[in-house]
């Protein structure tokens, strides 16, 4: 599932396979983060995966491709889709999104939540 | 706070998906104690991302396993605090249908197989020597009656 998960973000395989190695090799060291934390194992272990995702696309220079999301949010407003993509498909901060938006934190944090609420409507 | 409100404000998505902020992620996980609303918001959005992930499963290749299996290994002495040497530890590792043990164990395997074979032989070596003297007995008790029924017919 996490492969999966993985090469929505980083198409090339032996990339994504870098990266899962690299998660799973980390875990002995983050085991009490994991079993502390609200989120299940998985859910947790996916929000690792893609911080290790976004380490790898912006040292590579590259940009996730997550189709399957952005087809979700194609009816929602352009401001909304692209709040989501800046903060889940390339890591920008809220803050350097505010300022490429011309507009503040709050503004942007409400436009990304508008975005996840969304795409939970669409799944369910 | 409406609680309702909070949920589909989109917050328990943005937390599963690890983009709030600290201070954000704290306020929910205070909530999370006291709100058993947003508990099971939680446990649903998260149910929803899990099936999402399942029906676009993809499997890695073996060797990716293979690899995972070397570097969690390798790094467990590592994190472990323990007192023992390495070359005590019992390693356990299923791989591909195969289980790999201490190689202290081989060994132990080849003296149990030996010894097994010995106590197979002197079983059998014992059971034929038994066997042979039942039937010297035997010819002895029937020589006995013979000389018996000799003594009485004279």
């Amino acid at each position: 599932m996490l492969y999966g998960y993985i090469l929505k973000f980083v198409p090339a395989r032996k990339d994504a396979e870098k990266i899962l190695v690299n998660l799973f090799a980390k875990l002995p060291g983050h085991m009490e983060e994991a079993f502390s934390s609200p989120l299940s194992i998985y859910s947790w272990l996916q929000t690792k995966a893609r911080e290790l995702v976004l380490i790898h696309n912006h040292v590579r220079h590259e940009n996730a491709t997550f189709t399957e999301c952005l087809a979700l949010l194609a009816d929602a407003p352009e401001i909304i889709r692209e709040t989501f993509v800046e903060i889940y498909l390339k890591g920008t901060s809220r803050k350097e999104v505010a300022a490429m938006q011309q507009s503040t934190e709050a503004e942007v944090a409400k436009n990304l939540f508008a975005a996840l609420s969304i795409i939970r409507k669409k799944i369910s | 706070m409406n609680i309702q409100e909070y949920i589909d404000s989109g917050i328990v998505e943005a937390y599963v998906l690890g983009l709030l902020t600290e201070r954000e992620e704290q306020d929910l996980c205070r909530l999370l104690g006291t709100q058993p609303l947003l508990q099971e918001a939680l446990w649903s959005v998260e149910d929803q991302m899990e099936r999402l992930a399942y029906e676009n499963r993809v499997s890695p290749p073996l060797t990716v396993w293979a690899e995972i299996e070397n570097q969690l290994f390798d790094a467990a002495p590592k994190i472990m605090n323990t007192t023992r040497k390495p070359a005590e530890d019992v390693k356990v590792i299923f791989s591909d249908g195969q289980i790999k043990v201490h190689r202290y164990w081989r060994p132990a395997f080849i003296a149990i197989f030996i010894l097994s074979k010995i106590f197979l032989i002197l079983a059998i070596f014992y059971y034929l020597s038994y066997r042979k003297n039942q039937q010297q007995i035997e010819f002895l008790q029937q020589q006995i009656h013979s000389m018996e029924h000799v003594r009485n017919t004279q």
